[in-house]
């Protein structure tokens, strides 16, 4: 019998829901034809606690540790994309140092984000050294939002009218000494992994996203920018205070896994920039416009978006005039992104699909809400 | 544009299918007839000086109580132009219909997630999705939507026997 004569038929195969490499609790079903993937259909939901629906029987204060849950490897971003929406609809304003303070914040946790999906992107593809590197500077980010808030993961740190506590006099020093030892500690991965030829075998030409499918699909954040599109909320529609500092849009050119691996890698490097900025200008004054517990914004509804380290987080809240929103619908950036899978990973082996997964950066809970 | 000229332009040039239009909070919103949701969607995504290429948001309000029926809310917006648009449509419906609009999927591949989570948590059908199947809740979750007002899940909690 020939090779020829061999009957061979596609087969599925269930990746998850419990994968180490989903990042959460996500289920593939792939079709597959020997080693190559013909087809994937994503089933996700299996963390979905209806916070759009608890948001409409909570107070708008109240619902700001719920935002910390959206997405709790950037709880400060998804806190900040929250409080924005509120402000702008009860047309609360936000004192300097407040706004200071949560640009610092965002910009530290985006990094901090970033560094867990580097750790966990780097471990995927069979490095492990990455990881402990990531979590060592993870660590003492956290360190900084634990003497501010003491809270490690999620941090119901900003407030409407704006943060909940201010920073103690040892946080200046210490965000100084890891500000000045980072970069060099960014150097370090990028020696480990950038031009390193079992990683580039690896992500090199893997999982390449056009900027059409991008368009299509709405995908956004570092995933869109690694296709060579220059978008950024920051700078495109400049919320809170982004437009006072000088930071750049790193972008890729082939939409691929390393590319999109390069757009993280030096978007770490320009939110340590915004935060040196950031520290440097910080203004004195007050951190909170008091705002009532039972805080009644005018009847009306506003759509608000952020550029959070996954792309854009936007919330749609309509208000009755009572103390509770009437609707709130929160978009999520992976909600979004993790519909390209299905597209991007076609034709390419299993193993591939773990980076092509992992270069998307999605979280779950984000997805699911 | 700006959210005024782009509103100006707009409503000029399609407006024998717009019924209400104005700036909600700092974005430009129109207000279609459900017949036209899926035409003007294709119109506005083809023409050049749009360019709706992406859509940021899409979902539905529950108004039964103040105006009859469900709103659906898509907000478009575009790279190349940095603008963004509201477009909204209301859904005559009273207590427990299940009403029906014709599907966005085909003019945005993106819609296609948004309108499954939309279809099953309001009730909304959406008429020639490609896959119509439940998007966050249980496969063979049926005949309750968890998103319209007066739904609680209080009345799911099983209490514990005394």
């Amino acid at each position: 019998m020939t090779v020829k004569e061999l009957k061979t038929e596609e087969f599925m195969v269930n990746m998850g829901p419990q994968h180490p490499s989903t990042h959460g609790v996500c289920k593939l079903v792939i079709k597959m034809d020997g080693e190559e993937i013909k087809e994937i259909t994503p089933h996700v939901g299996f963390l979905h606690r209806s916070i759009e629906k608890i948001g409409e029987n909570r107070t708008y204060a109240q619902f700001v540790p719920y935002t910390d849950r959206i997405d709790y490897v950037a709880s400060m971003n998804a806190n900040h994309a929250y409080v924005i929406a509120a402000e702008k609809l009860g047309g609360v304003e936000v004192p300097e140092r407040a706004e200071y303070l949560r640009v610092i914040m965002a910009e530290l946790n985006r990094i901090a984000s970033h560094l867990v999906w580097l750790a966990t992107f780097a471990i995927d593809l069979g490095a492990v050294t990455p990881f402990l590197y990531a979590f060592r500077e993870r660590e003492m980010i956290l360190d900084l939002f634990e003497m501010t808030c003491g809270q490690r993961l999620t941090y119901n740190y900003m407030c409407i009218g704006g943060v909940n506590w201010d920073i103690p006099k040892e946080f200046e020093p210490k965000l100084r000494e890891f500000l000045k030892i980072f970069p060099s500690r960014v150097d370090d991965y990028e020696d480990l992994l950038t031009n390193n030829p079992i990683f580039l075998y690896r992500t090199k030409n893997i999982g390449i996203l056009s900027k059409e499918t991008a368009f299509e699909y709405s995908v956004s954040g570092p995933s869109l920018r690694g296709s060579g599109v220059k978008w950024d909320i920051r700078k495109a529609e400049s919320y809170s205070i982004y437009d006072r500092f000088d930071f750049d849009i790193p972008v890729g050119y082939n939409g691929d896994a390393w590319d999109r691996y390069r757009v993280r890698m030096r978007e770490m490097r320009e939110s340590a920039k915004i935060v040196q900025q950031a520290i440097d200008g910080l203004p004195g004054g007050d951190i909170q416009t008091k705002v009532p517990r039972t805080w009644k914004p005018p009847e009306g509804e506003v759509f608000t978006r952020i550029e959070a380290p996954r792309g854009e987080m936007a919330y749609h809240i309509v208000s009755d005039g009572s103390t509770k929103p009437y609707r709130m619908k929160i978009r999520t950036a992976s909600f979004c992104n993790l519909q390209v899978l299905p597209i991007i990973g076609i034709n390419h082996l299993i193993a591939d699909l773990v980076a092509i997964f992992g270069s998307l950066d999605i979280i779950l809970p984000e997805v699911d809400r | 544009m700006d959210s005024e000229g782009l509103l100006k332009y707009i409503t000029e040039e399609y407006k024998d299918k717009i019924i209400d239009s104005g700036i909600v909070g700092g974005v430009a919103t129109i207000e279609v007839k459900p017949g036209d949701w899926e035409s003007i969607a294709e119109y506005l995504k083809g023409d050049m000086e749009t360019r709706f290429l992406s859509v940021s948001n899409y979902g539905a309000v529950d108004y039964r109580e103040k105006l009859g029926g469900y709103q659906l809310v898509i907000t478009l917006f575009s790279y190349e132009f940095n603008h963004k648009l509201t477009m909204k449509t209301l859904l005559p419906a009273e207590g427990e219909e299940c009403p029906e609009i014709k599907t966005l999927s085909a003019v945005w591949p993106v819609a296609d997630w948004f309108e499954r989570e939309t279809a099953e948590l309001f009730g909304i059908v959406f008429v020639g999705h490609p896959d119509p199947r439940h998007l966050m809740l249980d496969e063979d979750w049926d005949g309750e939507y968890p998103m319209r007002r007066g739904w609680s899940g209080r009345d799911f909690i099983t209490k514990p026997d005394k």
